[in-house]
């Protein structure tokens, strides 16, 4: 496999007339686990979501794995946030861990033993198999993540982008899906990160990625998340903020 | 083809094309979304009737569908190019077009559209049957084949453009059935009620079960008995409209539904909350012997012999906030759940082993609970007592060993009392 996973180009991405991502030029590497921090609006999700060709880009390119995004999709699984879904729809855990299996299929081929074999081993990785034949809509917000997290697993891909899987989860969900995470990029896969939580970046990551509308830097995460990058990023109203995150990371 | 043989047949191949498709519509939160559909269906069909002379099932469905299809184009547009929203914007276009097709209604005065407009079953002929038969056949095979597609979309549409190729293709082709779908049912049930004789047997079965494909299925039930019903019923007695007698059916079997589903029937909630009540009732009156025959004994701090055999006097003179009746009620029903037993020849009481052991746990969870609000979360210790009365009936025994443990396996509640053990 090449080092570098995913790359930008001048990437550029309107919402009507607001430009949310002006120019950014970023190489993620394979096998390696990174995280995309910024403020609120600062086009962390959008990044993703390019990468995905969800939304349409106003110019630059994205390549994955050398490629155009949508011809390598199926070898990319995106986990969006949480509250894309409506968590009353009635089905169970294993049935949306089934879901994952989906883009590896053809149209016509019916759910076999083989995905069934797939989704519940990515159901074992994220300690939901007691909850299999549970309605989503029994779970609480971090077992939901778990949820969605087996179901990106199920999918057998080498790169995995997630968006904000830590947003309203609880502590041991948290130690868990940081714990899969991990276990991915050991195995090889590349894992990509939207993230808000500066102190925990730290420890989470390999690789960290600071956006604000525009890329402020790209680079291993103990050299990325010093003040003078965090204040660009974060502006120097938050200068408090981002010196308490410099001193925990000395503790 | 008997008449009656056309109607019953009519009657079961819409009820299943209706509960499949009205099934999706539920789970997106579409319901009303399919009342402004099938409003805008008007027009179409009513140029249909003026441009065929013999009620043409093709020509009125391919205007219907130009018609709907207008309708939900024009949603998707403005929900995207503006603020307004979606309520709003329905209530815009589903009077809209209903007012076109009216008018179109008084310029042409076609003959039958009064049928489409109030449902009019009898007006079926074998032609229609025929169609409605296409229909269902075709939709039952579409929503198989692309059961993944289907699924997927409604639960995240997002992901599922995003993996599937030709996506939109299979999102529209579902469109395409469902106004198909809705001007078959008018002919039923008429125009204004369609959506519920879509959506209601949907909405009820989502009550009883948790799968997609579950609520399919009973759906269709739920719609083809109600729906016989009601062609029984209107056979019987001659003149009863059978469209609205349909949804009028259909709406009590929702609130049938509500009652006594299963899982969150008002009726199982409520039952549930009396035994919930029942079983704090006697927990708590455990309690109160427990703390009488604490009071009672010489050596408090040390063990409480709850083997000992009383008197209702005896516990009553303890309990001095208890009135001797009241006391005797609550011994009563401790008697018939055999936690509390009456020995014959002393005529005196006596707590069972079960008994003993429920006092026991209760008060250790209640004493254990005052101890870990005072000493971890500093409640004062006269603030204490009331959250732990009703925290005690629903720790569990682990929640329970965890605190013991947590608080290092106390001998004392803050009140200075004996933990029992």
């Amino acid at each position: 496999m090449k080092d570098i996973a995913i790359e930008s180009h001048q990437l550029t991405v309107h919402y009507d007339r607001k430009v949310v991502l002006h120019e950014v030029d970023v190489s993620i590497k394979a096998g390696r686990l990174t995280g995309i921090i910024g403020p609120n609006g600062a086009g962390k999700s959008t990044f993703i979501k390019s990468i995905m060709g969800v939304l349409p880009r106003t110019s630059g390119w994205i390549q994955v794995l050398g490629k155009p995004s949508h011809q390598v999709k199926k070898q990319i699984a995106y986990v969006p946030q949480r509250e894309s879904v409506d968590w009353d729809f009635p089905v169970t855990v294993f049935d949306v861990v089934l879901m994952g299996t989906y883009p590896k299929m053809k149209w016509w081929q019916k759910v076999g033993v083989l995905e069934r074999a797939n989704a519940q081993k990515a159901l074992e990785k994220v300690q939901l198999v007691d909850y299999a034949n549970t309605p989503i809509s029994d779970l609480s917000g971090g077992q939901q993540q778990r949820v969605f997290l087996a179901r990106a697993l199920a999918q057998n891909a080498h790169i995995y982008l997630l968006d904000e899987p830590f947003a309203g989860v609880d502590m041991a969900s948290e130690q868990n899906i940081m714990q899969v995470l991990k276990g991915m990029r050991d195995a090889g896969k590349t894992v990509v990160v939207v993230h808000h939580d500066l102190y925990s970046a730290q420890h989470y990551f390999d690789d960290v990625i600071l956006l604000n509308k525009r890329l402020i830097g790209a680079g291993e995460s103990s050299v990325m998340l010093q003040p003078e990058y965090l204040s660009q990023a974060y502006g120097s109203s938050l200068t408090l903020l981002t010196q308490m995150a410099h001193e925990m990371s000395k503790k | 083809m008997d008449y009656l043989i056309i109607i019953f047949s009519a009657v079961i191949l819409l009820s299943i094309s209706s509960a499949l498709l009205g099934s999706y519509l539920v789970v997106e939160e579409r319901a009303l979304l399919s009342d402004a559909l099938s409003h805008s269906i008007l027009p179409g069909v009513i140029l249909g009737f003026f441009l065929s002379e013999d009620k043409n099932p093709w020509l009125i469905c391919g205007l219907a569908l130009v018609a709907g299809m207008l309708g939900t184009i024009l949603i998707h547009y403005w929900k995207q190019h503006t603020k307004l929203k979606q309520d709003s914007l329905l209530a815009v276009l589903l009077a809209g077009f209903f007012a076109i097709g009216i008018v179109l209604e008084s310029i042409y005065n076609p003959v039958g559209v009064r049928y489409f407009l109030f449902g009019q079953l009898s007006s079926v002929n074998q032609q229609d049957l025929l169609f409605i038969a296409g229909h269902t056949l075709i939709t039952v095979i579409y929503i198989t084949v692309f059961w993944r597609q289907l699924h997927m979309q409604s639960f995240n549409p997002q992901v599922a453009n995003l993996y599937f190729n030709g996506q939109s293709i299979v999102k529209w082709g579902f469109e395409v059935l469902l106004i198909i779908g809705l001007v078959l049912a008018m002919q039923a049930v008429g125009m204004i009620l369609v959506a519920a004789w879509l959506i209601i047997p949907a909405l009820s079965a989502r009550f009883c079960v948790d799968r997609l494909i579950s609520m399919q299925l009973w759906s269709i039930i739920f719609s083809l008995v109600l729906s016989s019903l009601a062609v029984w019923l209107s056979w019987i007695y001659q003149g009863l409209a059978v469209g609205p007698l349909m949804i009028l059916l259909f709406a009590i079997g929702f609130v049938i539904a509500f009652l006594v589903s299963p899982k969150k029937g008002l009726i199982k909630g409520i039952y549930l909350n009396y035994l919930d009540k029942q079983q704090h009732y006697h927990e708590h009156n455990l309690k109160l012997i427990y703390k009488a025959l604490e009071k009672k004994s010489a050596t408090p701090h040390l063990n409480i012999d709850l083997n000992q055999t009383f008197s209702l006097l005896e516990i009553a003179h303890q309990l001095p906030m208890i009135s001797l009746s009241d006391l005797d009620k609550r011994f009563k029903s401790l008697f018939k759940s055999q936690e509390l037993l009456w020995l014959e020849e002393s005529k005196q009481w006596q707590l069972s082993q079960k008994g003993q052991q429920t006092a026991k746990n209760m008060v250790k969870k209640h004493r254990l609970w005052e101890l870990y609000l005072s000493q971890e979360a500093n409640y004062k210790a006269d603030h204490v007592h009331l959250p732990a009365d009703k925290v005690e009936h629903y720790l569990d025994d682990k929640a329970l060993e965890q605190l013991d443990k947590l608080l290092g396996y106390p001998k004392l509640d803050p009140h200075g009392k004996l933990i029992p053990r």
